[in-house]
């Protein structure tokens, strides 16, 4: 771990060893995420990487799912067919009744929070 | 350099996990999304990529992990975290209906507050994303009243209920405008 010091001008300078071990070099875009008491540096072309990735995963689960399952129930009894023939108003009203009987279903039982939970902002990871 | 907001952990609503899902369904295909799919589903895979914490309600939970649902759900569960009910939910929830949001929505506000993730050891979430943006107005018209009545009940609870604080509200289209690279 290293630190640094930020210049009156706002700019940090970061030493050769971080950039190295971080395999991020002068002139890499970057995106800062800034939040109380913490200023994370990510490499712009990472995160679009990162996005790519996540998107073909979804789409091979979901080809894999349907190739397994077959398309003539994806979801709700609904084939594949039907479900993407839905209007937006169909769809709607699909889910807000299939959530209204999950929230039946599933009665809300309220549990005792233990004390040294902290809210979700205090704790950033 | 490009500055963003971007909150650490989110409780996904209904109608965004609605329209990722038939989203992620039409581009597997190969077919054109309509401009709301294709924003829930960019944000969700935007935030996820940054490691951030993404959240839904049980009901939710149980809805998308029935085997009727799971043809088209099953891809985006890994992803995803269930809050559990955290007490004073319920309570919370009444005093949102009374201030006219549905009890679908008092329940979603109610659980960015009480609900909680054991893993993390936390209470709440830091936003909402949402696709109702009369939701989204509602709250924010009625925001200095919410953050008194939500003041005045927490200030007489115990810890970790008495920090428990009140989520921002976003809708999927703008926070896609801050994190759009």
């Amino acid at each position: 771990m290293r630190t640094v010091v930020i210049q009156e001008t706002g700019a940090v300078v970061l030493s050769r060893e971080t950039l190295e071990e971080s395999h991020i070099s002068a002139g890499t875009e970057l995106v800062v995420v800034a939040h109380a008491g913490q200023i994370l540096l990510l490499d712009r072309e990472q995160i679009r990487r990162r996005v790519e990735e996540i998107g073909q995963q979804m789409q091979e689960v979901l080809r894999t799912s349907l190739a397994r399952e077959g398309k003539d129930a994806v979801f709700a009894g609904l084939s594949l067919d039907e479900y993407l023939a839905l209007s937006e108003e169909e769809d709607n009203a699909l889910w807000d009744r299939l959530f209204k009987e999950a929230a039946q279903e599933l009665k809300i039982r309220e549990q005792d929070i233990p004390a040294g939970f902290v809210p979700a902002r205090q704790k950033r990871r | 350099m490009n500055r963003i907001f971007l909150p650490a952990s989110c409780l996904l609503d209904k109608s965004v996990v609605r329209e990722a899902l038939r989203g992620l369904v039409y581009e597997t295909l190969g077919r054109t999304l309509p401009p709301r799919q294709v924003t829930s589903l960019a944000v969700m895979r935007m935030l996820i990529a940054y490691g951030q914490l993404l959240y839904i309600t049980p009901e939710l939970w149980h809805l998308l992990e029935r085997p009727a649902h799971l043809p088209v759900a099953r891809p985006f569960l890994p992803y995803l975290r269930k809050l559990q009910s955290g007490r004073y939910l319920k309570r919370r929830s009444r005093r949102l209906t009374e201030e006219s949001f549905s009890r679908e929505d008092a329940f979603i506000l109610s659980y960015a507050s009480f609900g909680f993730d054991e893993i993390e050891e936390t209470v709440g979430v830091e936003m909402v994303l949402t696709n109702d943006l009369r939701m989204q107005a509602r709250y924010a018209r009625g925001f200095p009243r919410i953050t008194a009545r939500f003041t005045r009940m927490t200030r007489q609870l115990r810890a970790p209920y008495r920090e428990a604080a009140l989520p921002e509200v976003v809708s999927a289209e703008e926070l896609w405008t801050q994190l759009a690279l």
